[in-house]
């Protein structure tokens, strides 16, 4: 059953002091992505920027360019999207191919989707590997389906890695994570694909939004909605696969994927370069409302 | 380089001047190295030129410097023969070539990963590699312009390519001083040598990079420039003499502005359109929106502009890519894919562990080869480019983190250089091994090697550098092929320069014309640097002139002198000169209180602090300052060395009288010698906004308006002025000197002068513009002129606290004055209608 949803982001800078000049690239438009449509997307900008320019990144995804050269001491973002989730179906994940063919393939690429793959393969500035191999090596068994490992990965990092705001930056190296075994949606994220990537094998971050949120004890209504990050696993016939490790699952009908990259960098929703502006402060308020009533519940 | 003399076949020592054979007797070449001066016996026929010629020259060559005091330079150059030469340069131009092909495939179609099956983690684990660069999957097609190699020779006598370098190729701007300092040492030796001049290569390359800027489409009178670091940079000193020989200004990310996809400059007198960038900063420094965050080395928004092709960058950004060891084993097979030639110049032996076999080999020879990133850092000109043999036991670390992430590593084969002989300080010839590090630019005609280079001495001698020169030892026409500087081909006796003079005299037009360009440009950041400059001039002169008087009413010993002696050291409190520091005066009044306070550097504006900033704002601007200025200013370096040695009252004066000298040099041969442009004026405008602001700080603290005035209190307050005794005359009485400090026109230190100057430097400055911030500034000193000729108003009447309060109000308004003019440089600036011709 299809769901239609409107999703909103503001996103509010105050500054102590005046800022003269701003530069801002936002990631805020929802990319084509299997599972959903896009059905309209806006951004609304104050004060009104001098220049405003949409293109796609090296990902594909949705950027907007902004500069602002009026004198101001507040800055309002507002991107809303109206989108459609459609069910995907069910796969077997066991019937996935297995995790040495699969890094393999990567190695030599030879059609048009491995090689898209192969560069999700690497570390990437924000993701190093040390200390990924030991973290799950029991779970890389001879022959086992990657997509396999892929839940088995989710499942072990929602397991051995607490939830915890405040402890982490978009700085702590994924090594620090697995030591210290805390952190939030973002690090569970690099670290299942830190794991995959010492093996070999292809792994995205993906960045987006809960259509409600299922951390365990913490369920609540749209009203909290917040920005998400889970990952994506790659193998030949299956192509990408999702995972949630912060809420051990596999969305679907759930999440609404706003881009994707080799790590949190590559997607930032929104970089900043001002001048002037002394202190700031940041307010972000996500919302997802469903537009219409569907009959079951996602899941 | 010609042989005049009969030919021998065995050039022992014969022909040698007395002064190379005594040297050479005690030359002390290794057996197992290859030298480049002997040969088994004898001397390689190339060298003899210059060994014919005195060695004295070269002695006598003061410990010349190259660039940054840690290089050295040695005054003897490093000789290739012509023929060896050709095969490198054939071999180095081929490189440009491949490398440039792999670089726009790599940020292109990435046919050769795609489709040739050359390993993807050349490029996806290769850190150098930059998505960002490759947007949308399109590619700006743009190619490299410059490029740097490390070559060595082997002890079989062949040539390798230690390194590739594309992402800053730095050490041309040292290599053009060199040839220029080290030519004239031995001119004798350098004209008979017949060294081929490098201005051929590096107009072409010029003019490639300016037409690069017009196939932008931006506008016909638009700037090409250097972008490179600021002056505390290590490579500065390579960046200075490059961007002087292009005519291209050097400028820093702060200084560029993108708007719409095109880059302009922030000049003084608006945005001026830029076509095209020598970019010396690193890839991935360039623009803190798409690549790394936290460098302000960049613009934000540059990397759009150049993908979108708004500006042609040269180099691209993300070229670093191919510079990796990773890419050495696959050069054979590139070159033959995609120039479908044969790799003529081999790089040195690399194994890289992406490969299944290599890594193996690689983890087997751990203690034999040099094994480190495979995806090397950029690195500056200080790195050495060397392989050595590791001379530690294969480290367990080492061998774990290969075999996690094979592709990051890569083992190279260790080489032992050739040697060649080095001048030492004692006079005496060293055998040194050395790397050359050459060059090849994009000309109209394709990619063409400079003739010459730079020697740098491997190992703990790294920071030395030699020149390179060409030296032809056959009968072989000369440099057909590579240079059409000369213009006869056939060889005379002693080749002479005068088929050159006129190319040289086209080549010297052409610099004084770029030069004439770029001194046009002062960016906001330069203007501020000269307004600055003119300050901290002036501020220093007057810590100066305050601590000479201090020293002198301590020399007196009067014991009268105290109470004036507790007013200086309060004044150079309040003036920030000192720390103050309540109790702590008066300990400071006497010899060795006042020789501590003299150095105390706790203050932001200490005197020694002053000078470091003025010389390194000098530094920054060092090509807008007359060279004696900038000599003098140097010379101010001694200050902050000696003050170890200055434990006497008379040792202080006699620094600081040295110091008001040189100061009052660097401040007349600026006046005297120039050009009264917007630099000038902006500088003029820091001097008198500073003279004005201390003059108000020094009248409210004296008393200028208190009556009766005791004549010591007056005699010390001419003398903080600089007026002397017969000047002084004039001003017996209170009101006098309130007249003379504080109203007369024109006496040059009166605050009424400094008030009408500010204004002249404002008209001068900005004869039309009339931004927001400039109203501001002029609406803030013309407010100030009206207090003070409120301020003369009441002379004729007398000092009293109305006055008083006026001069505080007037000392009040020149640091808003002086706020304002700082904050004009933040200002947006918009585009200008007709797309950059503005000025």
């Amino acid at each position: 059953m299809t769901v239609a949803l409107a999703l909103s982001h503001r996103t509010h800078y105050a500054y102590q002091l005046p800022v003269s000049q701003s530069r801002q690239l936002l990631r805020l438009t929802p990319r084509q992505a299997a599972g959903q449509r896009i059905l309209s997307t806006r951004i609304e900008i104050s004060p009104q920027p001098q220049e405003m320019a949409t293109r796609s990144d090296a990902f594909g995804n949705q950027l907007t360019a902004l500069l602002i050269l009026e004198e101001h001491r507040a800055l309002d973002i507002e991107a809303e999207a109206q989108i459609e989730l459609v069910p995907s179906d069910d796969v077997d994940l066991r019937a996935s191919p297995s995790w040495e063919h699969t890094a393999a393939r990567l190695q030599s690429p030879i059609d048009g989707p491995s090689w898209e793959a192969t560069q999700f393969c690497y570390p990437s500035p924000r993701v190093g590997l040390e200390g990924a191999l030991d973290f799950c090596r029991d779970l890389f068994i001879p022959r086992r389906s990657v997509l396999d490992i892929g839940w088995g990965l989710c499942e072990r990092i929602f397991n051995s890695i607490e939830y915890c705001e405040g402890v982490t930056s978009v700085n702590t190296p994924v090594a620090e994570v697995l030591r210290h075994r805390q952190g939030v949606c973002q690090d569970f994220a690099h670290s299942a694909i830190a794991c995959l990537r010492a093996y070999g094998l292809a792994a995205r971050y993906v960045s987006g939004y809960l259509r409600t949120r299922h951390r365990q004890g913490t369920a609540d209504s749209g009203a909290a909605d917040a920005s998400h990050a889970w990952f994506s696993v790659w193998c030949p016939k299956f192509g990408w696969t999702d995972f949630d490790p912060t809420n051990n699952q596999q969305p679907s009908q759930s999440h609404i994927t706003l881009a994707w990259g080799r790590d949190y960098g590559d997607v930032s929703p929104t970089i900043g370069f001002i001048q002037g502006g002394g202190e700031q402060t940041l307010e972000v308020a996500v919302q997802v409302t469903e537009q219409t009533s569907s009959d079951s519940p996602s899941q | 380089m010609t042989l005049h003399s009969s030919q021998s076949s065995q050039p022992g020592l014969a022909g040698i001047h007395p002064q190379w054979v005594e040297a050479l007797a005690h030359y002390d070449a290794s057996p197992s190295a290859y030298d480049e001066l002997l040969r088994e016996g004898g001397v390689r026929e190339h060298w003899l030129p210059l060994l014919r010629q005195p060695l004295e020259g070269a002695r006598g060559a003061p410990s010349a410097r190259g660039g940054s005091p840690e290089r050295r330079r040695d005054a003897l150059p490093f000789i290739i023969a012509a023929e060896e030469w050709r095969s490198i340069e054939v071999g180095l131009e081929q490189r440009a070539r491949l490398l440039n092909a792999i670089n726009t495939d790599f940020y292109g179609a990435q046919r050769l990963l795609r489709e040739q099956g050359f390993p993807p983690a050349l490029v996806f684990a290769n850190r150098r590699y930059l998505p960002a660069c490759r947007p949308g999957f399109s590619t700006s097609g743009a190619s490299l312009g410059l490029l740097a190699f490390d070559l060595g020779r082997a002890p079989d006598g062949g040539w390798r390519v230690l390194a590739n370098r594309t992402e800053t190729p730095t050490g041309l701007g040292l290599a053009l001083q060199n040839r220029f300092q080290t030519a004239s040492l031995l001119n004798v030796a350098a004209q008979e040598a017949a060294i081929p001049s490098l201005d051929d290569v590096l107009n072409g390359f010029s003019a490639e990079v300016r037409q690069r800027g017009q196939a932008t489409g931006a506008p016909r009178e638009s700037l090409c420039v250097v972008l490179a670091g600021d002056a505390t940079q290590p490579d500065y000193a390579d960046w200075r003499p490059l961007s002087e020989r292009l005519g291209f200004p050097l400028l820093e990310g702060n200084d560029l502005a993108v708007r719409g996809g095109s880059v302009f400059a922030k000049t003084l007198k608006g945005l001026k359109s830029v076509a095209a960038i020598l970019r010396l900063v690193e890839s991935d420094r360039c623009d803190p929106l798409t690549l790394s965050p936290t460098s302000l080395a960049g613009a934000p928004g540059l990397l759009n502009a150049a993908t979108q092709r708004g500006v042609a960058v040269i180099n691209p950004i993300g070229c670093g890519a191919v510079e990796s060891d990773a890419l050495n084993p696959f050069l054979p097979a590139l070159c033959e894919h995609l120039l479908d030639e044969a790799l003529l110049l081999p790089s040195l032996a690399t194994w890289w562990c992406g490969q299944r076999q290599e890594a193996a080999q690689v983890l087997e020879q751990l203690d034999q080869l040099a094994v480190g990133e495979a995806f090397c850092a950029p690195c500056g000109l200080d790195a050495d480019p060397t392989p050595t043999k590791p001379d530690a036991a294969p480290d367990e670390v080492l061998r774990e983190a290969i075999q996690a992430q094979p592709y990051r590593f890569a083992g190279r084969e260790p080489i032992s250089l050739s040697c060649a002989p080095c001048l030492m300080p004692d006079g005496q010839l060293m055998p040194a091994p050395l790397t050359l590090r050459l060059f090849a630019a994009a000309t109209p005609s394709g990619y063409r090697v400079l003739p010459g280079g730079l020697a740098r001495m491997a190992g703990g001698l790294s920071a030395l550098v030699k020149d390179v020169w060409i030296a032809e030892t056959s009968r072989a026409p000369i440099h057909r092929a590579t240079s059409d500087l000369r213009a006869s081909p056939e060889l005379a006796p002693l080749p002479t320069r005068q088929p050159e003079a006129s190319q040289d005299a086209a080549a010297l037009a052409a610099v004084a014309d770029a030069a004439a360009v770029g001194s046009a440009i002062i960016t906001r950041r330069l203007g501020d640097d000269l307004f600055w400059f003119g300050r901290y001039l002036e501020r220093a002169q007057t810590a100066i002139r305050i601590f000479t008087a201090l020293a002198r009413l301590i020399a007196e010993g009067r014991p009268s002198n105290a109470a004036a002696g507790q007013e200086l050291l309060q004044l150079l409190a309040s003036l920030g000169f000192t720390v103050a520091a309540d109790g702590r005066s008066a300990e400071a009044f006497n010899e060795a209180g006042f020789c501590r306070l003299l150095f105390d550097a706790a203050s932001d504006d200490a005197l020694i602090n002053l000078l470091e900033r003025l010389q390194l704002t000098g530094r920054r601007r060092r090509g807008t300052l007359p060279a004696a200025a900038w000599q003098v200013l140097e010379s101010t370096h001694q200050a902050q060395q000696s003050r170890w040695r200055v434990h006497t009252l008379a040792s202080a004066l006699r620094l600081l009288d040295g110091l008001a000298l040189r100061l009052a040099a660097v401040t007349g041969l600026m006046d005297e010698t120039q050009p009264r442009d917007q630099g000038f004026w902006l500088q003029r405008l820091g001097k008198h906004i500073e003279r004005l602001r201390l003059l108000a700080a020094i009248n409210v603290e004296f008393g200028v308006a208190q009556a009766p005035m005791d004549p010591n209190r007056l005699h010390l307050l001419l003398q903080l002025h600089s007026l002397s005794e017969t000047q002084a005359a004039w001003t017996a009485d209170a009101g006098a000197a309130l007249h003379r400090l504080v109203c007369d026109a024109d006496n040059p230190k009166s605050m009424r002068h400094q008030a009408e100057r500010i204004g002249r430097c404002l008209e001068r400055l900005f004869p039309q513009g009339l931004s927001k911030g400039l109203t501001e500034v002029r609406n803030c000193a013309s407010a100030l002129g009206n207090e003070l000729a409120d301020v003369c108003r009441r002379a004729g009447v007398g000092a009293d606290e109305e006055t008083r309060q006026l001069l505080r109000s007037a000392n009040a308004r020149t640091g808003e004055l002086s706020a304002l003019v700082s904050a004009m440089w933040f200002e947006p600036q918009a585009v200008p209608d007709d797309g950059g011709s503005l000025g």
